[in-house]
């Protein structure tokens, strides 16, 4: 054999075993563990410690403290609690974060902290608006519900964005509606869904590529490991009919997650005038993930910021603040459709626009 | 990656009875007896070889779980090799195509992972000299792997991409033994992953970001025996019939990876059976 060869050959064969070595040493394991109470309330928290998007953010809002929540709630924690009382226990440690993005889901309930709108006035009325404005004639197209009010004004219904919105759907209802000297788009009771069709309903409200936000990531397990804020940009839709006229958005608190975001986009076109209560907030994209004993969490991992890198997480204020009135409903009337109605006749007269 | 070297000259010798007996015990020191082997030239056949496998599958990503699921997983391999011209011949060429399909479920039985993928790889593995009946075989693989695993349950992180294209250290034994007049053959081969690059999102990255944003963020990492500590293994016996073999055996893949703090492993034993066909090269 050549001299070269063997020790080439030796080398190689060490190389080899000391691979091996260090493959065989080497276990990447998992948190498995038993499916004991504490085992899960521990791990309920571990997630949320290494995995939660708002810490950082929400320490400087409301005082959220993640370390003394630990040492509140574990204290609440025996192995002798039902699955019930363990549930309630968790419950009550997420409703911490006050972030309805954050669940906990058992075969028996839905941990969930919906007090983003169920402290506030729901603003809202079905029955007036199915009644006295959509009527039975209305068309629908994929989620959008939307028909012609007497005041030749455009109305657009979209109760949830869980629906796929394709840019044909939205241009053959922009299509309906473009003898309208105004829009009024609907999305009171909206709490999200798919961000693309939110995204995709935008896309015909604006004429040039546009900031709508920025995003971050977990990086680490660590509270502050987050990406560097990456901006997001909005493309006008490329085919179809984009709206050239005047818009008004109705917002109420339980628009949520996509719908925020759609609100958040909407904003950046200065054809569009927010008009309601502020929005329920929620610009974490949720994860799941689950626990030791099967328990199914939802919580936000990625941040979305407005485009003036302003937590949007509470929710987005209106341009024009309104609350349902009770004179309104008496007379089977929509305050804030009236509202918006009102606001863009003023408008038209002070413009002089061309209705169409 | 298997192989097939078949003393090219005058037929083996008659079988002496007990030979499987004494052959399995040095199974285990297959790797370690590659050291200060002499060279020896290369037999000249070419074969290839289809097995079917089903057996256990153990799965953690924690991109979409921190535990691990356990469940079965099903296996198509197949190989071929054939020598070369290199290195005075002493290099033979081998290729593997490697397709799993795994089910697995979380520790509570109440969420599911689906997991496909496969990998393809090419070997060129140096040649020893003989040794009684054992011969040996080392070299390097380039392989690439492409599949993923979906979590049933899960909403905005519902699964998980797979993609690696790594260059493995391989080595190979067999040894022949008679068996009522036949030559029997056992053939144990191993798969260490050296280097590489490989996909994978950011601990908490979303694909969303990924592919529809286009917002990267380490998403191509390097991979090295620190952050990938992973064997394949695969041990079959052929039995000869007619012209072919019947091929039965036993494949473990001991697959790791810690990538942006995302944990990773799927192990998988799995009872392979099917068929072998040698031809001679031209």
């Amino acid at each position: 054999m050549k001299p070269y060869r063997s020790t080439l050959l030796h080398l190689c064969t060490l190389l080899c075993l000391a691979l091996l070595l260090q493959t065989t040493a080497s276990c990447i394991a998992g948190d498995d563990t038993q499916d004991t109470r504490q085992n899960n309330f521990e791990a309920l928290w571990k997630l949320i410690d290494e995995h939660y998007c708002f810490f950082d953010y929400k320490q400087q809002a409301i005082g959220l403290d993640w370390n003394a929540v630990h040492s509140k709630y574990a204290a609440q924690i025996s192995e002798e609690m039902t699955p019930q009382q363990l549930f309630e226990v968790m419950t009550h440690m997420l409703a911490e974060l006050r972030d309805g993005h954050v669940n906990l889901a058992t075969a028996f309930d839905y941990a969930r902290n919906w007090s983003y709108y169920e402290n506030h006035p729901q603003n809202y009325n079905d029955s007036i608006v199915q009644v006295t404005y959509l009527g039975t004639d209305y068309r629908i197209t994929s989620g959008l519900y939307y028909q012609i009010l007497p005041d030749n004004i455009g109305y657009i219904r979209i109760p949830t964005f869980s629906v796929a919105i394709g840019h044909g759907n939205v241009s053959t209802c922009l299509d309906e509606l473009s003898l309208c000297t105004a829009l009024i788009i609907d999305i009171r009771g909206n709490g999200g869904g798919q961000i693309t069709s939110a995204h995709t309903l935008a896309s015909h409200f604006i004429n040039h590529t546009t900031l709508i936000g920025y995003t971050s990531h977990k990086t680490g397990p660590g509270h502050s490991d987050l990406s560097t804020p990456r901006p997001q940009y909005l493309d006008p839709a490329a085919d179809g009919i984009r709206w050239q006229k005047p818009c008004i958005l109705l917002t109420n608190r339980q628009c949520y997650s996509a719908a925020n975001d759609f609100v958040q986009c909407m904003q950046t076109s200065p054809l569009v005038t927010t008009l309601g209560d502020t929005t329920g907030g929620g610009s974490g994209m949720p994860f799941t993930s689950e626990l030791p004993c099967g328990w199914s969490v939802r919580y936000s991992a990625v941040i979305h910021y407005d485009p003036r890198m302003q937590h949007t997480e509470f929710g987005i204020p209106p341009d024009i603040p309104c609350q349902m009135s009770g004179t309104h409903t008496a007379r089977q009337q929509d305050t804030y459709i009236e509202t918006a109605k009102e606001y863009l006749k003023t408008q038209h007269h002070h413009t002089g626009a061309s209705p169409l | 990656m298997t192989h097939t070297p078949h003393p090219s000259s005058s037929p083996p010798s008659p079988p002496p009875k007990g030979g499987l007996r004494r052959g399995l015990p040095f199974f285990l020191l297959l790797l370690i007896s590659t050291l200060s082997l002499p060279l020896h030239g290369q037999e000249s056949e070419r074969s290839h070889s289809l097995l079917f496998g089903f057996g256990t599958s153990n799965i953690l990503d924690t991109y979409l779980s921190p535990y691990s699921y356990k469940g079965i997983e099903a296996r198509i391999i197949y190989q071929t090799e054939r020598p070369t011209r290199l290195w005075d011949s002493h290099i033979s060429f081998h290729t593997q195509t490697d397709i799993n399909a795994d089910y697995v479920k979380n520790p509570a039985k109440n969420a599911k992972d689906y997991a496909v993928g496969i990998r393809f790889s090419a070997a060129w593995l140096y040649n020893f000299r003989d040794i009684h009946r054992w011969h040996f075989a080392a070299g390097l693989a380039a392989s690439a792997y492409a599949g993923g695993i979906y979590n049933d349950r899960n909403g905005n992180n519902p699964a998980q991409g797979k993609l690696d294209l790594l260059i493995d250290l391989t080595a190979q034994s067999t040894y022949r033994f008679p068996v009522k007049g036949k030559w029997w053959k056992a053939t144990y081969s191993l798969s260490i992953p050296f280097v590489g690059i490989a996909f994978s999102p950011m601990y908490g990255q979303s694909y969303y970001e990924i592919f529809s944003l286009k917002n990267y963020d380490h998403n191509v990492v390097f991979a090295t025996p620190l952050n990938t500590p992973s064997m394949r293994h695969l041990l079959t016996l052929d039995i000869p019939l007619g012209k072919s073999s019947l091929r039965i055996g036993c494949a473990a893949h001991l697959m790791q990876a810690r990538w942006n703090r995302i944990r990773y492993h799927a192990y998988s034993l799995d009872i392979m059976i099917g068929y072998t066909k040698h031809f001679i090269a031209l």
